[in-house]
């Protein structure tokens, strides 16, 4: 048992305050920072379902898109919400931003994606359809597929088809659809036949009906007729933009007329569905995989569509030159993959152009009236 | 010279002194004392006579030390059995003086006479003629030799006792000096009244101022009474030690039996009694004992650096370790740190701060402690406390357990709140674009979420800390107790404490901290 010198007290007393500041620092942060800048908004409805005591971080993009966290929003009940900026933050005043609140999910996410990643990804996408569709293609092409696999295929999507047209719902939207066709387009398309594609036809004839001599003799001792003005005139036909234009708005028309569309989407579905559902499918697909003739096919297809994945992955999370994971995009990844419904803010400078300009689609937060 | 015809004042009956399934020390002596008279109880090394002395003054008890003794003393018309536990006869000048030198000479006498009757005013004149020449403010390390001796005999007169006891006084006395103390004492005795027992080897300047010589025959188990000449009580001891009894020697002493119930009665105000239960503490004492425990075990700038160095490491390397080692770290650490963070938290504040803070205060604390207790023992100061009635149980062991839970609490926060704050400013270091507030957020997301008073596991944090603590300091308290022949043995019991209170501590932090694991796993899951 011993007691200290009054120099130890001192000593002691200094240790202890040091202590209890850095105590102070640690839980609560600096004791002489004054709190940070907040401000109240109106709190979204789709939000109100969203409850957590802890709060919800509050981000700032940067212009290579990649978030820096500065704040945090607070539930300040059903109808108001509270965006704070850590006092230790130097950033524009919220009351001079566009606030964005963004649920965690799949949307939020696309909206993050910088501009220039989206045509990145676009790009990628449109590689990796078209390189799935020459591996397919490639596939179906082999003798190997035609005399294996065809018939097995044709058979499972001619059930299915057949399938399709016993259901009497189905026949009955098939005729729908055909009639829809039969009296709306089809008129239209012989008009635009009849205009532009028969008089051409018309002269083609009569080229062919103008007697030659070479023509005479060709028909009398080979009994062959010269094609050719025929031909000319549907090469001519083909390239006319005015007729491809009229022809594909045609289609087009036909395609975006929602009955049709409807009918078509019905259609696939049950189509997919069956084939999907048949139990042929599944062998025939392992087969095919499994079969050593396509295997240099099936690996350039994996190792292809695995890279364009990744890279598109890496498109949507990754921000900067370096594709980084971004902070914000992992957390919404986070919650998405937890099936945890949270939400984020965004905090966007006035005089900033977002990086991705989906964001300015999204209602900015209201100020809440005091 | 005392009346021989005089009623003794005190009677030794039938007293026989043995350890437990071990050897006998004395066998059925008697013994009594006239008041005033100077006895000199000699005897071979090993004899016996400090024991003796010992346990005639409550300095050892029977349960603890292995002795069995049976007998009955008688004092002041009274008389108690001896069998029956401590009983403390007469107050005991050790041979190292025993002083407590955690006080000055004024607290050594204080503490004598808080816990014991209030002395006459012949004692306090007697006490003050002793200590003329001392100021009582001093540390009594700051004494010479011949003052610490006689503020020992002062404190042990504090005591109010029956009889005094002198255990080898004039043991590495020149001789003037041990003149001197000879007839100190035969004044003392003479003035106050008391009779005097003293033990010693070295008898020659004894004898002139002694009444009476006692031999203790290790032969006999008994004590014998010798003529009061220095060439027959070395003779005596010669023989003695060739197991040749003198019996010429030897002189018929009065059977005590006899004058057991005939004791003299003490007709002084302050009454001088025989002891039987432990002493009552005393507030201010105890207070005063933990406020230098507390010092000592928690709020030393020591104990605190200590602590706080512990704490660096634990914030510094394990935070610099997670984000700066991390595989593949630029591209995992987007996805990880906030989970990086809270578990941190976890693993730092839950686990590794009061692991380093209970093993760091264990091993300081156990070392201090072992220290402490192992040195009073050694250098007698707790028989002395026992002797001057002052509850050791409650003044050192009572608040060394209670200063070492406020240690375990107290340097435990100082080590969470340290450790946390390393971790921030080390984070902050790494990340300096980032904001120490959104550490904050994600660093105590699960473990102190708004709203909560406390960090969740509070409970645990205290649970694996204080036991822990308590439990070292338990050791040590055990292994510093344990008898102590020299200074290795005090060496020895401090290496134990060490060993045995870290074995303790990351033992029971260990156990702890799996069954913690297991209880807050399954949260840990659904908040992660």
């Amino acid at each position: 048992m011993r007691h200290g010198s009054s120099s130890e007290y001192a000593l002691t007393i200094a240790i202890v305050c040091g202590f209890a500041l850095t105590g102070v620092y640690a839980f609560s942060g600096s004791p002489f920072k004054t709190a940070g800048q907040a401000e109240r908004f109106d709190r979204p409805t789709w939000s109100r379902e969203i409850n957590d005591i802890r709060g919800y971080p509050a981000y700032r993009l940067r212009s290579d898109g990649s978030s820096l966290a500065i704040g945090r929003v607070t539930g300040l009940g059903p109808d108001a919400l509270e965006v704070s900026l850590f006092p230790d933050m130097t950033v524009e005043p919220v009351a001079n931003s566009r606030v964005v609140l963004l649920p965690t999910n799949a949307s939020a996410l696309w909206a993050l994606v910088p501009t220039t990643s989206k045509q990145d990804i676009s790009t990628e996408l449109e590689g990796l359809a078209s390189l799935t569709l020459d591996r397919v293609v490639a596939i179906v092409q082999t003798p190997a597929f035609n005399q294996t696999y065809r018939a097995r295929l044709q058979d499972i999507v001619a059930d299915a088809y057949a399938d399709i047209n016993r259901d009497p719902a189905m026949s009955l939207a098939t005729q729908r659809a055909t009639e829809i066709l039969r009296t709306e387009y089809a008129p239209r398309l012989s008009d635009i036949l009849a205009t532009m594609v028969m008089p051409r036809v018309r002269q083609a004839a009569l080229e062919m009906l103008t007697p030659s001599w070479a023509g005479i003799r060709d028909f009398l001792s080979n009994g062959e007729i010269d094609m050719s003005p025929l031909g000319r005139a549907a090469t001519e036909v083909l390239s006319d933009e005015t007729f491809l234009r009229s022809v594909s708005n045609q289609i087009i028309d036909a395609a975006a007329d929602p009955r049709i569309w409807r009918f078509g989407i019905t259609y696939s579905d049950a189509l997919i569905q069956r084939v999907s559902s048949d139990p042929r499918i599944q062998g025939l697909i392992d087969d095919i995989t499994a079969d050593p003739a396509f295997r240099s096919e099936m690996r350039v297809l994996e190792q292809e569509t695995a890279q364009a994945i990744t890279e598109i992955f890496s498109h949507v999370v990754g921000r900067g030159p370096e594709m980084k994971p971004d902070t914000l995009a992992v957390r919404i990844i986070r919650y998405i993959l937890l099936r945890r419904p949270r939400m984020v803010a965004v905090i966007l400078p006035m005089d900033q152009v977002p990086p991705s300009d989906i964001l300015t689609r999204f209602t900015p937060l209201t100020v809440a009236v005091k | 010279m005392p009346d021989p015809s005089a009623l003794p004042v005190l009677v030794v009956s039938s007293l026989s002194v043995r350890q437990r399934g071990g050897r006998m020390l004395l066998h059925n002596v008697d013994l009594s004392l006239q008041p005033g008279e100077i006895v000199i109880l000699a005897g071979p090394s090993g004899s016996g006579k400090s024991t003796l002395v010992n346990f005639l003054s409550g300095a050892i008890e029977t349960r603890e030390g292995g002795w069995e003794a049976s007998g009955t003393v008688s004092f002041d018309g009274r008389s108690h059995d001896l069998a029956r536990g401590r009983v403390t006869v007469g107050g005991v000048v050790f041979q190292n003086f025993a002083l407590f030198d955690d006080l000055t000479v004024g607290q050594n006498l204080e503490i004598a006479s808080a816990h014991n009757p209030a002395i006459g005013a012949d004692l306090k004149a007697a006490i003050d003629g002793l200590l003329m020449d001392i100021n009582r403010s001093l540390p009594v390390n700051a004494a010479s030799g011949g003052q610490r001796q006689r503020i020992a005999i002062a404190r042990t007169l504090m005591g109010n006792h029956p009889v005094l006891f002198l255990d080898e006084p004039n043991s590495g006395l020149d001789v003037s000096a041990s003149r001197r103390l000879s007839i100190l004492v035969r004044d003392l005795a003479r003035d106050l009244g008391i009779p005097v027992i003293v033990v010693a080897h070295h008898f020659r300047h004894l004898i002139d101022v002694a009444d009476r010589v006692l031999i203790l025959d290790p032969n006999l188990h008994d004590l014998v009474e010798v003529p009061l000449d220095t060439g027959a009580i070395e003779a005596a001891l010669e023989r003695i030690e060739t197991a040749d009894p003198p019996d010429h020697l030897r002189l018929e002493t009065p059977h005590a039996e006899a004058l057991a119930a005939e004791t003299q009665s003490q007709g002084s105000e302050a009454r001088r009694e025989i002891r039987t239960t432990p002493g009552t503490w005393r507030l201010s004492w105890a207070v005063r004992f933990l406020l230098g425990y507390l010092w000592e075990l928690c709020f030393a700038p020591s104990a605190l650096l200590f602590v706080g160095l512990g704490s660096v490491i634990v914030g510094f390397v394990a935070t610099w370790f997670i984000f700066m080692y991390l595989p593949f770290r630029d591209y995992l650490m987007p996805i990880i740190h906030s989970d990086a963070l809270a578990g941190l938290a976890y693993s730092e504040l839950r686990v590794m701060a009061p692991l380093i803070a209970a093993v760091l205060i264990s091993i300081r604390n156990s070392a201090l402690i072992g220290a402490d207790v192992g040195h009073k023992v050694y250098s007698d100061q707790i028989k002395s406390m026992r002797n001057l009635n002052v509850p050791h149980r409650i003044y050192i062991n009572l608040m060394v357990l209670l200063s070492s839970s406020v240690a375990a609490i107290v340097l435990a926060a100082a080590s969470v709140a340290l450790t946390a704050w390393v971790a921030m400013e080390t984070w902050a270091y790494i990340f300096p674009e980032s904001s120490t507030y959104m550490w904050r957020d994600q660093f105590f997301q699960r473990l102190w979420p708004p709203g909560q008073v406390m960090l969740i596991g509070t409970d645990w944090i205290l649970a694996k800390t204080i036991p822990s603590i308590l439990g070292a300091s338990a050791i040590a308290l055990y292994f510093g107790y344990r008898p102590k022949a020299d200074i290795i043995d005090i060496n020895k019991g401090i290496a134990q404490s060490l060993i045995w209170g870290l074995s303790f501590v990351l033992t029971w932090q260990s156990v702890l901290t799996l069954i913690e694991f297991r209880y807050v796993s399954a949260r840990l899951e659904a908040t992660f």
